[in-house]
């Protein structure tokens, strides 16, 4: 048995399941046991889906795109989809659910995307990170909501930035969105999207004010806008205003409180934007407050000059203005459409005078009752410098029966009746065509006539060969003529010119006062009683070209003077005069010259003391007294203009007289002087006769100067006064003065020619010659004046 | 057939012998503990059974998370990108890696959801007859636990990639949550496949096969005898 293999106990055990079971099972237990705890705790721990709808979804992607609260992440994207009408992006997001309590019905969300604006650059983070959705709410927990309506913009106060929240209104397009707000400079708040009101009249903005300045704004604060730059001139010279370069570029708005005492604005006032400081200055002290009527008229016909801001009047006072102004197309009965002019009327019922608490019901009320009797409102002209309109509400007479449209969209329409508008620009166009019908041409033509004369005069041969005999006698009298008596001769004709000089400059102060006083008081009046002035002037001006003929003829004379007998005779004489030179009476004869001169001067003198006296008595003081009186004294000055032709037709006159007298009397005396001389030269009694030549040479030389200036100079200068007072009328006419002036030129040249052919070193031929560029620069400063005339015509109505 | 060449051969149980499993020393049948190394004996590892379900179960359970969450997190400069096994396998496709892909599909997905399979396919037919050949399964027994390292080719490319791609700002790759769970689904995959004591496989042919069994253990006590 002992070789035999014993029977292995083959062992049936029944073990419990304990003991069957591996210990092992603990794992995938406890593995299952996490795996359920890891997810229990995940869905508690997973917050709420929110939905956001947005216009676009552009730049979100669901598990990438994070929603930030102060630019922490407090939730991811999970999916975007449509609106069931497809026309918005709903996006899904899943709120960490600890912020979850805090989104309630004022959260805000909106996409922060990379944005560049004059303001700076802001969002660059996104550009690498991709948007990601911002979202701001209260720290007060509430009940959760679950859908939002996503902003397109930031908010004005995002990242829980607390301020006051205004409404910003401006009629007069001052207003441009998304621009700071500034308070002294300093950036305190800003201004949102700009768009414009309901009633399409006013443009609407949301603005901000952070806190802590939300404190500087009350119910009495001024907003004004200080985009942009603006340009005075004033009496303390010119001003160029802008504020910060920022909002030279971008715009901005400022505002100040000029008034204290008011309460602290609330959230969601409205506040009008001024479109300066000063405006909003001088806003403070108009009653604008308190509520406002508003009212449609609707005017027919042109009505150019009406602007906003103009005012609204009844009975002359001041009860609102316009706010509004645009076109309208209305279809007349008889199908065709027309464009009218809307506007709207911002009446302040506080102005009525109404008793009690005006209200816009009561003011309605009052003014419909109003125009049953007959009210209606009219455009009338409120400046007649500027042309601008206002509104008046008027009762004319004999009017239809009619009643405020309550029902007219958006405002009442109160009825219109013709309006009343006068035309300045008619009647300043009649003034001008007047002064444009005035005989310029035909002056201008007689005085062009008078030059040829003159210079066919100084250009004859007669004239010619007057140098030629006289220059053996301006030998003989070189010693006379170096006296000085002679010698003081030119300063006393300067001062002849001077004079002249003078009362054409006083004639032209009060021509200027005249212009100046009449456009500064009164321009209507003045422009009528110019209208009459020209008139007259043009009455006058007719009477120039038979001054004209009459120094023509004057001219005409002198070339007819028996000149070559007077220089034979002298020539004849020359050789005894040598003996006679020397002679006590060859002394005197200077001084007659300069007696002579020194009436011509005092001739001057009255003509510049009548001018004085018109200036001061007539003219000035008149004048500057009486601007109503514009026309009678423009009258008179008429009258003392056209006394002047006539003093220097005396002038001419007594000129004649002279060479009518004298020259005859005094020839005849040399001839009888040359009989005795033959016999007396050796005799004593030939130092006399140099006297008597020495005198009638003097007169000669006296005449030749009184014609050389009464009939060159003076008349010429009468001439070109008046052919300027004409030209100072219309510039057009003025062109014709070059010609004038260079016929005047040409004469001069010729009289320069003839002067050539003197002796240079002569003093007397010097003494001429500075006559003559007296002359020259007389006709220069004509010159000048007809140039400055041409180039600024408008300067006869500015007067400058 | 095959039952023919099994009946041919005596099994050490059979023989009332026990072999030690550490160091393969047979000793008498009755004997708990090897005397040569002290490992303890059993002639039959009874809850072998128990620990291949309990080590299926976690692996499987580990094996859903790593499907479901991302293996590689891709983070550049720009964007941060998170790839499933699956998702970048496709993401691979559409790039024209299709071989890579493929690589990829084999070794996370097809190969763990093999194991998974066969582990439960030997488990449950191991006292049962079943279609396929004792013989059989021991070699897919063999495959199980030779190929079931291989599943973590995945794993070592995501340490590699996360070891080697870390350009802080400019791109950055970090293992995703289902690499951990992945690889603790292989671990587990393998010990399941480690429990199973093959030599189950075969005993059920020879309960099948007892009557026969008997009569020939009879007839050589008998010859014994």
């Amino acid at each position: 048995m002992s070789d035999s293999i014993p029977d292995v106990e083959v062992k049936a055990v029944k073990r419990s399941i304990w003991e069957r079971v591996s210990v092992v099972w603990l794992v995938p237990v406890a593995a299952l046991v996490i795996a359920l705890g890891v997810a229990w705790q995940s869905y508690t721990d997973r917050g709420p889906v929110i939905e956001i709808i947005f216009d676009n979804a552009s730049g979100i992607s669901p598990n990438e795109t994070e929603l930030r609260f102060r630019n922490v992440a407090v939730g991811l994207v999970e999916g975007v989809s449509f609106t069931e009408a497809l026309d918005q992006v709903v996006v899904e997001v899943r709120l960490d659910k600890k912020v979850a309590a805090y989104v309630d019905d004022e959260a805000q969300f909106w996409v922060v995307r990379p944005e560049v604006t004059t303001q700076g650059v802001s969002g660059l983070d996104t550009v690498l990170s991709g948007v990601y959705l911002q979202g701001v709410w209260d720290e007060a927990p509430s009940e959760l909501t679950y859908t939002f309506e996503g902003l397109s913009e930031p908010p004005l106060l995002a990242d829980g930035r607390q301020g006051l929240a205004v409404t910003l209104r401006s009629s007069d397009g001052s207003l441009s969105g998304n621009t700071p707000m500034l308070y002294k400079g300093v950036e305190v708040g800003r201004i949102g999207t700009a768009n414009v009101s309901s009633d399409g009249f006013s443009v609407e903005a949301r603005a901000v004010i952070y806190a802590p300045y939300d404190n500087l704004v009350t119910d009495s604060t001024r907003f004004w806008d200080t985009s942009g730059f603006s340009l005075s001139i004033g009496t303390s010279g010119a001003a160029v205003n802008f504020d910060s370069l920022a909002s030279l570029i971008a715009g901005g708005v400022t505002f100040d409180t000029f008034v204290s005492g008011a309460p602290l604005a609330r959230n969601g006032t409205v506040f009008t934007v001024y479109a300066d400081d000063s405006s909003a200055r001088a806003s403070v002290f108009d009653r604008n407050d308190g509520v406002k009527l508003d009212l449609i008229a609707i005017f027919d016909g042109n009505v150019a000059g009406l602007t906003t801001g103009a005012a609204v009047e009844l009975n002359g006072l001041r009860i609102g203005e316009v706010s509004g102004l645009n076109g309208v197309v209305e279809t007349t009965p008889a199908g065709a459409t027309r464009v009218r002019l809307q506007t709207v009327l911002s009446i302040q019922p506080s102005r009525l005078g109404l008793e009690g608490e005006t209200n816009e019901e009561d003011a309605l009320a009052f003014l419909q009752g109003q125009v049953e009797n007959g009210l209606r409102a009219r455009l009338v002209t409120g400046s007649l410098l500027t042309g601008g309109l206002k509104v008046q509400l008027y009762s004319p007479l004999n009017v239809m029966p009619a009643a405020i449209d309550m029902d007219y969209n958006p405002f009442p329409r109160i009825p219109t009746t013709t309006s009343d508008i006068a035309d300045v620009q008619a009647s300043a166009q009649g003034t001008l065509d007047r002064i444009n019908n005035l005989p310029i041409e035909e002056l201008l033509q007689s005085a062009t006539n008078l030059m040829t004369n003159a210079s066919v005069l100084i250009g004859s041969a007669d004239t010619q060969r007057v140098p030629g005999d006289i220059s053996a006698l301006l030998a003989d009298i070189r010693a006379v003529v170096g006296s000085e008596s002679v010698q003081g001769l030119p300063v006393q004709l300067s001062g002849i010119m001077t004079e002249l000089e003078t009362t054409i400059t006083e004639v032209r102060v009060i021509l200027a006062t005249v212009e100046e006083q009449a456009i500064v008081a009164r321009l209507g009046g003045a422009i009528d009683a110019a209208t009459t002035l020209s008139g007259q002037i043009e009455l006058s001006l007719q009477g120039v070209p038979d001054l004209l003929g009459q120094v023509e003829a004057l001219a005409a004379t002198a070339n007819d003077l028996p000149l070559n007998d007077l220089i034979t005779q002298i020539s004849a004489l020359s050789a005894n005069a040598n003996a006679l030179l020397a002679s006590e009476a060859a002394q005197a004869l200077p001084d007659q010259i300069g007696r002579l001169t020194a009436e011509l001067e005092g001739t001057a003198s009255e003509v510049r003391t009548l001018v004085a006296g018109l200036n001061s008595d007539e003219a000035s003081a008149r004048l500057l007294a009486a601007v109503d009186a514009a026309a009678a004294a423009a009258a008179s000055l008429d009258a003392s203009l056209a006394g002047v032709p006539a003093l220097v037709e005396q002038i001419n006159a007594v000129a004649a007289d002279a060479q009518g007298l004298e020259l005859d009397s005094l020839i005849a005396s040399v001839t009888s002087l040359i009989e005795s001389a033959d016999t007396l030269v050796s005799a004593e009694a030939t130092l006399a006769l140099p006297a008597e030549l020495n005198a009638s040479l003097a007169q000669l030389r006296g005449i030749l100067a009184e014609l050389s200036d009464s009939g060159a100079i003076e008349n010429t200068n009468a001439a070109l006064l008046s052919a300027r007072t004409a030209a100072d009328e219309i510039a057009l006419a003025a062109q014709e003065l070059p010609a004038l002036l260079e016929r005047a030129n040409a004469l001069l040249a010729q009289a320069d020619t003839t002067l050539s052919g003197f002796e240079d070193t002569s003093p007397a031929i010097r003494d001429a010659r500075a006559a003559l560029n007296e002359i020259t620069r007389a006709a220069q400063a004509v010159t000048s004046l007809a140039r400055a005339i041409e180039r600024r015509p408008n300067s006869l109505l500015v007067g400058r | 057939m095959s039952g023919d060449r099994h009946l041919s051969a005596l099994t050490a149980r059979d023989a009332g012998l026990v072999a030690c499993r550490r160091c393969t020393r047979v000793w008498p049948g009755h004997e708990t503990e090897c005397g040569r190394c002290g490992a303890s004996l059993a002639s039959r590892d009874d809850r072998s059974l128990s620990r291949v379900w309990a080590w299926w179960v976690v692996g499987l359970i580990c094996y859903v998370p790593a499907n479901l969450y991302p293996m590689l997190s891709t983070r550049t400069l720009l964007s941060t990108s998170e790839a499933t096994i699956v998702g970048g396998a496709i993401e691979l496709i559409h790039h024209g890696s299709i071989g890579i892909a493929i690589v990829i599909l084999v070794a996370s997905v097809l190969i763990p959801m093999a194991k998974f399979a066969c582990i439960a396919f030997l488990a449950l037919t191991v006292e049962r007859r079943t279609a396929l050949s004792a013989t059989s399964r021991q070699h897919l027994y063999e495959l199980v636990e030779y190929v079931g390292r291989w599943s973590m080719i995945d794993v070592f490319v995501v340490a590699i990639l996360s070891s080697l791609v870390q350009l802080n700002v400019a791109a950055t790759i970090n293992p995703g949550p289902a690499s951990l769970a992945f690889a603790l689904s292989v671990i587990f995959t393998m010990l399941s496949a480690q429990a199973f004591d093959s030599r189950l496989i075969w005993d059920g042919i020879e309960e099948a096969d007892r009557p026969d069994d008997l009569a020939i253990s009879a007839a050589g006590r008998d010859m014994a005898h």
